[in-house]
């Protein structure tokens, strides 16, 4: 069976792998959407917030501690399990259908609460699983890019046409009948990913050698400035994803706003998402990801900041459909940035954990906003003022980067691989700093460089540096200032033998 | 080593989680105080039977009048006890119960009721304001018989001078 939306960059096949894979999260989000609205009908709307805020501190942060403390280690145990990301999203599929099924009839008693986390947990262990499971089986370049989008467009079509009919059954039979109704998309969509075949893990137990230098690739590249960086923006949109979500719920509630605004909220929300997503290809052809991520952390601070000027379920409107598309534009920028820096890391065990801290991300603004519970206007004004200020600290970044760049390029290759070295001494990695300090002096003698170098010292200094570098290399601690301020003596004020003063 | 504690640590995690989720049940006193409250509220409506549109039960919202508020789990007995009959919400701002008309009328043609503390022992006597205007609001003092979970009004309420459930500002 193949489809081609008009206007959309791709089509569906379910006779790939990505295609059976958006039939599974098209299912998924319509369920969501369907569990989503249920809630309306649920103890979050009859009962006080201030009474309801501790349970909900309580369970938010039951949510946080398993993802905050096994983040590291989720990825490496799903990579053990033979397809194990298949498994993974099939539990948790089927663990919400049951979670869906035991509170149907329950919306209005405390089984709300545990039930209702327990739904969340579940739909954050999918998303970091089926984010994992997307670069094994996109294939060739920008094919993550591609998948993603195809993803996320028809994530968002399917959560629409589920919210229709969510809306329809709400009205005509209660939010019982919806969670009941829930429940099918849920165990149809964990019946489907069956049919998604085993997709082999790339660093498994036991690690052969080369296995274990590719898993070793994987956390240098995803450890590098560019995907940290786009990591932490990327964790800050998901945070003030979790932070909106939480503090407009509670703030809609408090004016009285009726229910047909949330629903408006939660459409804005998947409206933002497509435009954004459509936006996205055209922006890539103009700009870096490093600004559309920039770009990104913008549009919903703006938004913010006109929404908290006048407070209105407009404006909040408006916050919830920046924020869909910036999460989107975002989204692409790192995906492409994970693509292109880190082609290794982006499968695999390492990739599980970068999505893991995003949707940690999610719970810390959800829990700021539930311990905050500002006003309206303040709350979003905060989210301005925060959004701003990581916007304005990766200008000033990228002012400060060009500056940096266009200097290192002017220096010789020796100067380079010195400020290289000291990086990673900072960065704690004092044996390869000092491996790379050694070769700093090496190019520095080629480079012929400055300071009246006699053959006496070059040879003492050479043979003392190699010695480091061998200790080193041998796992011995090496003292890395020694190292530096020898090799800064051969490409500074001339050349010095090591003691000397 | 650092793995073992990790997995030791998101078990212990679940646990709590699973312990939580245990705690959904009621005590004796919070089975007391919705009982009252029910009683109160029941009578509070079925002072107004305008109140709500017709067919529907009307819309009830209510407010503690006291500091220390209405716990959770008295919330959510007492809209299990009336929830078939009424629609009814707990709210920590009036702005949720009122609408923006120059009376300040009640949401939905619904009735806003101020719930006093329920005390811990006899005589249970407790003040209820009841509200659907600025032009239409008042206040009680009701004393109620009975013990755990069953209540009824003992005699006739007093009427008091109404207090500032929401003030015209």
């Amino acid at each position: 069976m193949r489809f081609r939306a008009p206007s959309l960059p791709f089509e569906v096949s379910l006779r790939d792998q990505l295609g059976r894979l958006s039939l599974v999260h098209a299912l998924h989000s319509g369920a969501e959407t369907m569990f989503a609205i249920s809630l309306a009908g649920s103890l979050f709307f009859s009962v006080s917030l201030d009474a309801a805020r501790p349970r909900i501190l309580l369970y938010l942060a039951l949510t946080l501690a398993p993802f905050a403390i096994l983040a590291p280690l989720i990825g490496p145990v799903i990579d053990r399990i033979g397809g194990g990301y298949r498994i993974v999203l099939f539990i948790t599929l089927l663990g919400r259908a049951a979670l869906a099924g035991l509170l149907a009839g329950r919306e209005l008693s405390l089984w709300l609460y545990p039930l209702a986390f327990g739904v969340l947990v579940l739909g954050k262990t999918y998303s970091i699983a089926r984010n994992s499971l997307v670069p094994s089986i996109a294939s060739g370049p920008h094919e993550l890019v591609r998948a993603n989008s195809q993803l996320a467009v028809i994530g968002t079509v399917g959560g629409a046409l589920a919210a229709v009919a969510g809306a329809v059954l709400l009205e005509t039979a209660g939010s019982t009948v919806v969670l009941w109704v829930a429940m099918a998309p849920y165990a149809a969509a964990a019946f489907a990913v069956l049919a998604i075949t085993k997709v082999p893990a790339p660093a498994t137990a036991p690690v052969a050698p080369a296995a274990e230098m590719e898993a070793i690739e994987e956390y240098i590249e995803l450890a590098s400035p560019a995907i940290r960086s786009a990591g932490i923006a990327m964790s800050a949109l998901r945070a003030a994803v979790g932070f909106v979500t939480f503090h407009l719920g509670f703030a809609l509630k408090s004016s009285g706003e009726p229910l047909w605004v949330f629903g408006l909220v939660l459409v804005a929300n998947g409206l933002g998402g497509i435009l954004g997503t459509l936006a996205s290809p055209a922006l890539r052809k103009r700009i870096s990801e490093y600004r559309m991520l920039t770009i990104a952390l913008t549009i919903p601070a703006v938004v913010a900041f006109i929404a908290a000027l006048r407070f209105h379920p407009v404006s909040v409107v408006l916050v919830t459909l920046g924020l869909g598309s910036a999460v989107a534009i975002g989204r692409r920028a790192f995906d492409n940035v994970v693509q292109e820096r880190a082609p290794h890391g982006a499968r695999g065990a390492a990739y599980a954990g970068l999505e893991t801290r995003l949707e940690l991300g999610w719970v810390t603004g959800a829990l700021a906003a539930v311990l905050a519970r500002a006003p309206g206007w303040l709350g979003l004004l905060a989210l301005a003022a925060a959004l701003t200020a990581m916007a304005l600290s990766r200008l000033s970044r990228t002012r400060w980067q060009t500056k940096v760049t266009s200097l290192i390029g002017r220096s010789p290759l020796s100067r380079r691989l010195l400020v290289t070295a000291e990086r990673l001494e900072s960065a704690g990695e004092t044996r390869q700093a000092v491996i790379v300090a050694a070769a700093a002096m090496e190019a520095a003698l080629e480079e012929d460089a400055p300071g009246g170098v006699s053959a006496g010292n070059v040879d003492e200094t050479l043979q003392f540096v190699a010695t480091m570098r061998e200790r080193a290399v041998a796992g011995e601690v090496v003292d890395f200032a020694e190292v530096r301020a020898v090799v800064e003596g051969v490409l500074g004020s001339g050349h010095s033998a090591p003691g000397d003063p | 080593m650092e793995a073992r504690y990790r997995m030791a640590s998101a078990v212990l995690a679940a646990l709590a989680l699973v312990g939580a989720a245990g705690c959904t049940g009621t005590s004796p006193s919070e089975t007391r105080e919705a009982a009252v409250y029910e009683e109160l509220v029941r009578w509070a409506v079925g002072a107004d039977p305008t109140a709500g549109a017709a067919g529907d039960g009307p819309s009830v919202f209510i407010d503690s009048l006291h500091e220390d508020g209405i716990p959770l789990e008295v919330q959510v007995d007492t809209i299990d006890r009336l929830g078939d009959e009424l629609d009814v919400r707990f709210i920590d701002d009036q702005a949720e119960a009122l609408s923006d008309d120059e009376e300040l009328s009640v949401r939905d043609n619904g009735v806003l009721i101020g719930l006093g503390a329920v005390p811990a022992s006899s005589p249970v006597v407790v003040r209820v304001e009841v509200y659907r205007s600025l032009v239409d609001n008042s206040a009680f003092l009701v004393a109620l018989v009975g013990g755990g979970d069953s209540w009824r009004l003992d005699g006739e309420p007093e009427p008091l001078p109404v207090a500032e459930l929401v003030e015209d500002e």
